[in-house]
Order: structure tokens, then sequence, then C-alpha cells
């Protein structure tokens, strides 16, 4: 059976921290080998420089890839004032959904300018994915997520830190997670098993990590094909409305 | 007394994303009296140094007061190399910024020493970020392992300016670069370990205002002849701008 698959999880754009070659073409260029229709995708100037000029980065390469790469808003809140109405202005401007990165930029998720944006997310309808690749994470996010219905995905989930991931995301319907960091054999089966195959949506990490390594463990999981097509596109699709 | 800022960045800043361009940077000279800078690019420093190097190259050709420093990065050795070629054999360039790829993590020998070697043949002054202790030791390696090139300490090593101070009292090719701690003992000590002819001025902008870093100078209970030096002398004959 063959799948749709869309990415919720890519980067492209320069990469200091380690040699990588990260061009926008090698992205999609990787997406088309793979049968990756469409995937959310995201500058890294954003996350390293500064969000003004990594958003502007990320609606233009995605511009002209003609909706092949859906534009990824991100904002530092090291760098937010309190800018009311600054998520519906980035929404207008075609922006799906929007990326944080605290370990990267190490800031902790009760930064309470990071709640202040929430607090404007609040407002759009979009996504908000968050890096929780270390323990402690999803329950750090947990403590801001009272009363919020935005949509949360956890980006990076483990082995190490599923349980708690599958604990947040019982006491809170609205937090998902992604499938990046899953490698573990039947990992994601226990997964869907413990919160439901909607919750959980395909990201690869591309480019910074193996789209084939990704795509390969969620194919070949041992999960029902429906299941597989939820995590695949099915997911994401809703929560990007249905296009 | 002229001045010579030998490390400022011009650019839109990492987080805030203001902009500090090289008209900002050059009425901030005028107001300050600064003759030249040393300029490299805030997003050169920060994720993309060919960018960076190539925004400076446009600003350097348009400022003559302005001058380049090439910024590479450790991990692309290759394209490192490249950057140098292109700018480094030019005026307009005067030195090189050697970056780990990660804000506060400095580089050591080992991560160096390909670039280094081949920078060997451009004789011109290598700048290393030192925001502490651990930095310093690295930078102190690298200085012995290339006796032949000056190897100038931006930030002085932060709070741990003693033991950069000691290092460069050692390791003759160490040229301290004073902005960083704001301690006012700072510069007297550092003069009388080392001699005002060895240390630099440099301003640290768009993240240092001149005058927190001038005023440094200015303060300290040395003579007018060492703060001549550190704010212009040093970087001249560094430069080898003396000279001309």
């Amino acid at each position: 059976m063959s799948f749709e698959i869309i990415d919720a999880n890519t980067v492209f754009g320069p990469w200091p921290i380690v040699r990588a070659d990260m061009r926008v073409e090698r992205l999609t260029e990787a997406l088309a080998n793979h049968g990756v229709s469409r995937a959310l995708a995201l500058s890294t100037v954003g996350a390293l420089h500064n969000y003004n000029d990594g958003n502007a980065e990320t609606l233009q390469a995605c511009s002209a890839q003609q909706g092949k790469l859906i534009p990824v808003a991100t904002v530092d809140p090291r760098g937010y004032f309190g800018t009311k109405g600054m998520a519906a202005k980035l929404v207008e401007q075609g922006f799906k959904m929007f990326r944080f990165f605290p370990l990267l930029q190490e800031w902790s998720l009760d930064h309470a300018a990071f709640v202040d944006l929430l607090d404007d997310i609040e407002s759009v309808n979009a996504a908000v994915m968050v890096q929780a690749r270390e323990s402690g994470c999803p329950s750090a996010l947990a403590r801001v997520l009272a009363g919020r219905t935005t949509t949360f995905i956890l980006e990076g989930i483990s082995f190490e830190n599923m349980a708690e991931a599958v604990s947040v995301m019982r006491k809170f319907p609205n937090v998902l997670c992604d499938t990046r960091e899953l490698r573990v054999p039947g990992a994601l089966r226990f997964l869907v098993e413990q919160v439901g195959a909607d919750r959980v949506v395909f990201g690869s990490g591309c480019l910074r990590s193996s789209l084939a390594a990704a795509l390969g463990y969620v194919t070949d999981a041992e999960i029902p094909d429906d299941a597989k097509a939820a995590v695949l596109a099915g997911n994401i699709k809703r929560l990007l409305g249905g296009g | 007394m002229a001045i010579i800022d030998v490390h400022a960045e011009i650019g839109t800043t990492p987080l805030w994303g203001v902009p500090f361009t090289d008209a900002n940077l050059a009425r901030s000279m005028a107001k300050y009296g600064v003759e030249r800078s040393i300029i490299s690019s805030t997003i050169g420093n920060s994720c993309d140094f060919v960018r960076g190097n190539a925004q400076i190259a446009k600003v350097v050709k348009a400022n003559p007061s302005m001058l380049g420093c090439v910024v590479v990065n450790i991990n692309y050795p290759e394209q490192s190399q490249k950057e140098m070629h292109s700018y480094l054999a030019t005026d307009q360039f005067v030195a090189l910024l050697l970056t780990s790829g990660v804000r506060g993590r400095h580089v050591t020998l080992a991560e160096s020493e390909e670039i280094l070697n081949a920078h060997r043949r451009f004789v011109k002054p290598v700048y290393l970020h030192t925001p502490n202790q651990a930095a310093a030791l690295a930078a102190n390696e690298i200085a012995k392992a290339f006796p032949v090139m000056k190897f100038v300490l931006i930030g002085m090593g932060g709070e741990d300016w003693r033991i950069v101070t000691l290092l460069a009292e050692k390791t003759l090719n160490l040229v301290p670069e004073i902005s960083g701690s704001s301690s006012p003992d700072k510069i007297r000590f550092v003069v009388e370990h080392i001699g005002s002819h060895r240390i630099v001025y440099g301003s640290g902008l768009p993240y240092v205002d001149p005058s927190a870093v001038i005023g440094l100078v200015d303060d300290a209970e040395i003579s007018d002849l060492d703060k001549r030096n550190i704010l212009e002398g040093s970087a001249k004959r560094l430069f080898g701008w003396s000279r001309s």
C-alpha cells in the first residue's frame, strides 16, 4: 500500500555547529526521492540568528517551491517584547505553524516571554511544535498548557522521555508528538497503543536527520495501515486545515 | 586622541533582529573619534560565515575607514580556506576570526590547525573569542603552536582576565583585546604585566556601547602614553599601519 507522506519537521539553511550541507535544494531533492509530497519547513537562520531574518528567508524559500514547502515561523522568546498580534501577522503572511527551540537557544519552557507568545498564538489557528527531546521537557511544557486550545507537537520524543510524553498527552488532548527521534523497535506501535494514531505526526528532522531512516521506521512499523496513513499525512493535514 | 577599534560587528543582531548598519557604525565612530574599525558581520559570527564575509566585502569597499575581518568556521575547513583566499589577499581585509560555530564555545588547536596552516601565507593577525579561562588556555596552546602569528584575544578572558595576562606574559604572540570584563583593576594590571604596546581596543559593538570600554581605559591609573597605545598605537603596530 502506498501512502501520502507529509513531513512535519524539516529545516534548511546554514548550520555552523557541525559540518552539514543544508541547502534548500538538497531538502527538496530528498523529499522528491522519498515520495514526500509536502513538508513543513523553516530556515535555520530563524533559530540561530534572529527570527525576523529567518522568517523572511523561510517565506522566500517556500514561495519558490510551489507549495511543496509549507512555511513555519519561529520566534525566539529572548527577543520578544510582547507585541500583540504578531502571531496573526505571521499567519497572514502565510505561515502555517510555529516552532520553538528552547534547547538550541537555551531558555526554559516557563520563560515569561514564551508564555506571552503562547497567549498571542492562542488567537490564531496554527499548531505549535516545541523541541522536547530531553527528559523533563514534556513536563515543563505541561506546566504552561492549562486552559490552552492550541495544538502542541512535542518534537523529538524518544525512548527516554516517552513515558513522560504519554503522561502529558493523556492529560492534554491538544498535545501530539512527532516521530523524529523514534528509533527503538516497537516504540511507534507502543506509542500508538498508548495515545492513539491520531496523536502522532511524521517528522523526520531532515536536513539534520536522515529522511530515509525516519520514513523507513514508520513504514516498517507494525501498526495498521490506517494508523500509518494518519501518522504519515492525515494528522498533519487535519492540523493544517485539511489542505 | 584617535582610536582604532579592532573588533566591531555590523548587521542585524541575533535575538532582537535590530539592524546595526555601516551608517550606524560610522556615526558611532564619529562620536567617539574612531579613525578605523575592523569589522565582521553579525550573521557571519552567528551562523553563516560565507554570507557574512560577502556582506562585509561590500561594506569595506564603500567605507575606507572600515576594514574587514574574515570569519571562518572550524567545522568547514575547505570552505573556510576558500574564504581566506578570496578576501585575505586584498588590503581591505586585515584579520582572520576563527569561530567554533557556537557562540560561547571556543576553538581548540586540534580543530584549527588545518586552517591556521593555510593562513601562514597571509601574515595577518588571527582573532579568537576568549570569554573565559578555558578559551584563554586553548588560545594559548594555539599561539604556542603558531609562534609566527599574532593572536588577538577578543574579550580578554572575560572575568578571567588575570589568567590571560599571565599567559600573555609568557606567550609573546598573544594580544589581549580589552572588551569583556569591566573590572576597574583590569587595565592597570595588564599594562603593568605585559606593557600597553601589546594591548588593543575593541568596542564589541553592537553588543557593547563604546563608551563602556573607552571609559575603562580613560579611568585606568595608567599614563597617557599607555592609554594612547591601547586605543591606537598598539593596533597600528599590529596591523603594520605605523610604518605607512
